[in-house]
């Protein structure tokens, strides 16, 4: 099936009152998500996922990523009206939005993100599209050895460039795989560390531990913040921006685009990454730099597509390798399992229906978000009067019947409520939980392809580099370590980008 | 973006550490739990190399644990002096408490108590004692959030709650 026809198919998939209004509801709630400072796309998307198990697989994954790529959008308007992000890959938009609406152009500041991101994220669609299927099929060719060390140089890389100090981040993934354990052997079936638990036969639940992960530490962590906000109110007829800014805007949207598209495959915070990139550089070619922080249309424009074509291609290693770029994307993966797909290079084969309905419910999605967040942009900063102690009873209720309805079970209540702990107090010192979360969601495959290779080689290592596929993969793992050991000894930190 | 440096965190917070006490005891927490893991291993078969046991990877892990845990106490000790180290950091300020303890009754009374009473009891403290409404006005929507969430939830979305019904009766 070529993409044309796949995405004709998909179209047909999705085109009923069902999955549009299912996909409505995804962008929604994902503009909310994005909306509501201090609940990211990935906490919005934790706390809803048990809500679509009841759903086919191809409707709840059309809700999940409705919420991923609406959180993107959502995030910018907190940050233009009250330099509020909504969600970490808004923070630079902050810097100029908010500066615009300051000078009484928060309608042109507004309706430039909203044109970027539309224009990015149908571009990253367009992309994913072509791209994916082409990957897959060279994945297929690739073995137990190659599949170990994709994953092992995955890791690597997410240790290396995501947000925290590289340590920590080392730290955080051990225990994630260390955590992915727990349960029955994949080859003998021998539990492991479940302590005589039923509940632990299965691991721990991926559910109970990511909502405690990242929703629970997020609304105790919110609790302790408690702001008070003030937004400015645009009016529907300002938003009209002049022929001049679209011009202006122009440039930094199709670079925005780029760069986010390609940083977007790349595991850890890409999302984040690609603005702060982009912001640079457009600070860096701009004619009249020192505009920038006052109010600089391109500082708005590049970064707001940035961020939002890296969720079509964040979707290409998920949809051809099975590997989750950010932890966004775990969910999805999660979602995907929980309904028995295994998402790969099979995916596109044995689930076109799904694979394609996607990829058309994302083209719907953007239409959807492009349309009704503008005119409704004054009913999303409203959301925001609503007292954080209600919001969070609800989200509070919304997690607990979440994670009980899984599996009928107490238990994953109480590791939720005990993940929730841990990462309230983790992030107190600056430990990132999403690289934990990745590895504990890649860990599986990383044993299984090892023993599996070991096994193949009658325990001989040297299986790791035989086969074309493994060979690059491989000296691409030693040129990742080899870079980043000189990076260290130069002085460099990491490559982590900081706000000025 | 929530570390205690804001001021009403830091001004209400009942416990603070240092920023290096806390460093210190998260390695310490790492490497121990690396040494339980290395430890738990023994148990289970380690195979060969040609056939991997169920021993094989989480041997490894914990040993990584262990090295990892160590290798972040030395850099906090290194840098255990200078402003950074010594930085406060609150925790558990009354209304984060007053939240875990609300979601503590959630694991407790769900199963034992039913949805309707554990939701009400549940919805009632965040009311009176995170949003400070009346206990009037706490115990009205306590109400209305344990029926509507039930019935959202069991009635429409079909999702199996213990009911709270059988006891109220009894």
């Amino acid at each position: 099936m070529d993409s044309l026809a796949g995405l004709a198919a998909g179209f047909q998939e999705i085109l009923t009152a069902e999955r549009v209004f299912y996909c409505l509801l995804g962008c929604l709630a994902g503009t909310v998500v994005g909306v509501l400072p201090g609940l990211g796309p990935l906490a919005g998307m934790t706390l809803l996922l048990p809500l679509t198990f009841k759903l086919d697989a191809t409707t709840g994954l059309i809700i999940l990523a409705g919420i991923f790529y609406g959180s993107m959008y959502g995030g910018s308007t907190t940050s233009i009206l009250m330099r509020i992000p909504g969600e970490s890959a808004s923070i630079i938009t902050c810097i100029d939005g908010y500066e615009m609406a300051r000078k009484g152009r928060a309608g042109p500041a507004l309706m430039i993100a909203a044109v970027g991101s539309f224009f990015a994220g149908t571009i990253s669609i367009v992309g994913l599209m072509l791209f994916a299927p082409p990957l897959a099929e060279v994945m297929l060719s690739v073995g137990p050895p190659a599949e170990f060390i994709l994953m092992l140089l995955a890791l690597l890389v997410l240790g290396f460039i995501s947000g925290g100090p590289p340590l920590k981040t080392f730290i955080m993934i051990t225990l994630g795989l260390a955590i992915g354990t727990i349960g029955l052997d994949p080859f003998t079936a021998l539990p492991r560390f479940t302590f005589g638990q039923l509940d632990l036969t299965e691991g721990v639940s991926f559910v109970a531990l990511a909502i405690g992960l990242f929703g629970i530490s997020e609304i105790l962590l919110n609790f302790e913040a408690g702001k008070e906000v003030r937004p400015i109110q645009p009016k529907l007829r300002d938003l009209v921006p002049r022929l001049s800014d679209l011009k202006e805007a122009a440039g930094p949207i199709g670079r925005g685009t780029m760069i986010g598209f390609a940083l977007g495959m790349i595991p850890g915070a890409s999302h984040v990454i690609s603005t702060f990139i982009s912001y640079a550089l457009e600070k860096r070619i701009a004619k009249r730099p020192e505009e920038f922080g006052r109010g600089a249309i391109a500082g708005v424009a590049g970064p707001e597509a940035a961020n939002n074509a890296t969720t079509g291609s964040a979707m290409i290693p998920l949809l051809t390798l099975g590997i989750p770029a950010i932890s966004a994307t775990a969910i999805l993966l999660s979602a995907m399992l929980v309904h028995g797909v295994q998402p790969g290079p099979l995916l596109i084969t044995e689930h076109p229906q799904l694979f394609w309905g996607l990829i058309a419910s994302m083209y719907i999605g953007n239409v959807i978000l492009l349309i009704l967040n503008l005119p409704l942009v004054g009913i999303f900063v409203n959301l925001l009067r609503i007292p954080y102690p209600h919001l969070a009873m609800i989200i509070l209720i919304a997690s607990v019947i979440g994670v009980y309805s899984v599996r009928s079970s107490v238990f994953d209540i109480w590791v939720m409520i005990a993940f929730g702990v841990v990462g309230y107090a983790i992030r107190k010192f600056d430990y990132d939980p999403a690289p934990f979360l990745l590895a504990l969601v890649l860990g599986d495959r990383l044993e299984v392809n090892l023993r599996r290779s070991l096994a193949i080689s009658n325990g001989d290592f040297s299986i790791f580099a035989q086969g074309s596929a493994a060979r690059v993969l491989l000296v691409a793992l030693c040129v990742l370590i080899v870079l980043q050991g000189i990076a260290w000894g130069l002085g460099w930190k990491s490559g982590r980008v900081k706000v000025e | 973006m929530n570390t205690a440096q804001d001021g009403g965190t830091a001004r209400t917070a009942r416990v603070a550490v240092t920023r290096h006490c806390g460093e210190l005891a998260i390695a310490a927490l790492t490497s121990a739990i690396g040494l339980a893991m290395a430890i738990g291993a023994t148990a289970l078969p380690y195979g060969t190399l040609d056939q991997p046991g169920p021993a094989f990877l989480p041997s490894a892990l914990g040993v990584l644990l262990i090295v990892l845990g160590l290798t972040r106490a030395l850099s906090c000790v290194r840098s255990r002096t200078g402003p950074a180290a010594a930085e406060r950091i609150a925790l558990l300020h009354p209304r984060a408490v007053i939240t875990l303890a609300s979601i503590v009754w959630l694991g407790l009374a769900f199963e034992r108590f039913g949805a309707e009473i554990t939701l009400f009891v549940f919805a009632l403290i965040s009311m009176r004692w995170l949003a400070g409404r009346t206990w009037f006005a706490s115990v009205v929507v306590a109400a209305a959030v344990a029926l509507t969430t039930v019935f959202l939830f069991a009635n429409l979305l079909g999702v199996t709650l213990p009911s709270s019904w059988p006891l109220l009766r009894s």
